[in-house]
């Protein structure tokens, strides 16, 4: 019972994943979509 | 006192303390009865059925009632006795099956579950030893030798059990399955148990279920098999391959389409610093848009690359600003040199993608830029890519179950070993 409500748990996360790769949607978008999301010249890390 | 018929083919006896009438179950096997009504031990290999001891104690309301019927382990079992264990930490019952095609069984109820016991007539190795070999099978021992008390007794046995009756009992584990041995005296009495679920045994002879660890004791038996520990392999495993399927997936429908470059020098003039890629064209469904920008900022400085991608169709726009950094000291180094952008879910149509290089000195102003060192820009753009988050939050959606579920799977098996007090390694 168990193996079967992951097997559908996992086939569900698959068909999203397949969905969003197919549309090319990311909930995380991957990108710095919005302008001047970075100071320019932030300077470096390094401390 | 007086029969029914002679022993050992005698059916009904009345017990000659409580005058009781008393069924024999497994008549012509058994050698005592305990009175169901008045506890008193009567003997049975003695053609006049003979009063051994008197005794007045109450019949106990078993879980399993003597008498009771079922189908377990693929066999007819009806159970003609039933007695009572204790040694210094615990107290159990051992109910006796009988069929007359398969002999005798042992029912054994703990309060973390049942077992089914099935004497083993072999005699596997020394009953001190450490470990137990039976085939290719090892089993380890996992309890101290242990005192164990016959407190109460019911019902026929096929040998004169006494209350108060001492063994000394040694215990060795494999997987699902616990080989047991009882030493009294000279005699040894082997048992092979195995661990059955109070669900199961509960369907087998028609009574409540009355439960099994967790639920019902603090420690599972020592052969009760971990419920989470199969499971976790399954999940690992299916989870490892809906991975790779979709790694596969995502490299087939990510592949990039032709994409365009173009190159800037970023002087001091804006057109230097400026450009406009077109047209793009996203057919079919939405598609991720990929800028990949490469830049020489110079030493310790940066650049900042603004896009702006635009529908031609609609005139909607998305913005995405990629830094280029490259810092670096006597002994480290930042080099941010090449950035990728994803732009997600693109709708289908015709795009334009603009450019501007903003640098350090055409924030400080307009006269302080000019005479300043040329950076290049290379920018190569597209639509299609892989979002390789989605295939990171692919992996915590199908393996933190997994791993849940092993957690699971390692807590019973410390919670068990937790109660042995050999192989274990708090032992002291």
């Amino acid at each position: 019972m168990k193996r079967r409500l992951f097997l559908v748990y996992a086939a569900t996360s698959l068909v999203a994943f397949g969905a969003a790769a197919m549309t090319g949607y990311s909930p995380f978008g991957d990108g710095k979509q919005e302008r001047d999301a970075y100071s320019r010249g932030g300077g470096p890390s390094h401390k | 006192m007086t029969t029914d018929a002679v022993a050992p083919s005698v059916k009904a006896i009345t017990c000659p303390s409580c005058g009781g009438t008393l069924e024999l179950r497994a008549s012509g096997f058994s050698t005592l009865i305990v009175c169901l009504y008045c506890g008193s031990e009567l003997d049975l290999t003695n053609p006049q059925v003979k009063l051994v001891a008197e005794h007045a104690q109450a019949g106990a309301e078993l879980v399993l009632p003597i008498g009771s019927r079922g189908h377990l382990k693929g066999a007819d079992w009806t159970v003609i006795g039933y007695l009572e264990r204790m040694d210094g930490w615990s107290r159990w019952g051992e109910f006796l099956l009988f069929n007359p095609y398969e002999g005798y069984r042992w029912l054994i109820h703990q309060a973390a579950g049942w077992s089914f016991g099935v004497p083993f007539l072999i005699q596997p190795g020394s009953p001190r030893g450490l470990t137990q070999k039976i085939g290719n099978e090892h089993f380890k021992k996992c309890f101290r030798e242990t005192i164990n008390t016959v407190d109460y007794v019911l019902g026929e046995f096929y040998w004169q059990v006494r209350k108060g009756e001492q063994a000394e009992v040694n215990g060795y584990v494999s997987g699902n399955r616990m080989l047991s041995c009882e030493i009294v005296g000279d005699g040894y009495e082997w048992t092979m148990e195995e661990w059955v679920s109070s669900s199961e045994v509960a369907a087998a002879f028609g009574i409540e279920d009355t439960g099994q660890y967790p639920e019902t004791g603090t420690h599972p038996l020592p052969h009760q098999p971990n419920p989470s520990s199969g499971l976790a392999g399954f999940m690992f495993t299916v989870g490892a391959a809906a991975l790779i399927f979709a790694l596969v997936f995502a490299v087939v429908f990510g592949s990039a389409s032709p994409r365009s470059e173009a190159s800037l020098l970023a002087g001091d003039t804006a057109q230097s610093r400026q450009v406009v890629i077109e047209p793009f064209t996203i057919t079919g469904s939405s598609q991720p848009f990929t800028i990949d920008t490469r830049g020489e900022p110079g030493d310790n400085s940066w650049l900042d690359v603004e896009y702006v991608l635009t529908n031609m169709d609609t005139g909607e726009s998305r913005v995405a600003n990629q830094p280029i950094e490259y810092y670096y000291g006597r002994d480290w180094k930042e080099d941010d040199r090449r950035g990728t952008i994803k732009l997600s879910s693109v709708p289908p149509g015709r795009y334009s993608l603009e450019a501007e290089v903003v640098r350090p000195e055409d924030e400080r102003g307009t006269s302080a830029s000019f005479g300043s060192k040329a950076k290049p820009v290379e920018i190569v753009a597209g639509p299609g890519g892989i979002f390789w988050s989605n295939l990171v939050l692919l992996f915590f959606v199908l393996f933190a179950p997994a791993f849940w579920v092993l957690a699971k799977s390692m807590s019973f098996e410390a919670v068990r070993r937790d109660d042995y007090d050999y192989g274990n390694d708090d032992e002291d």
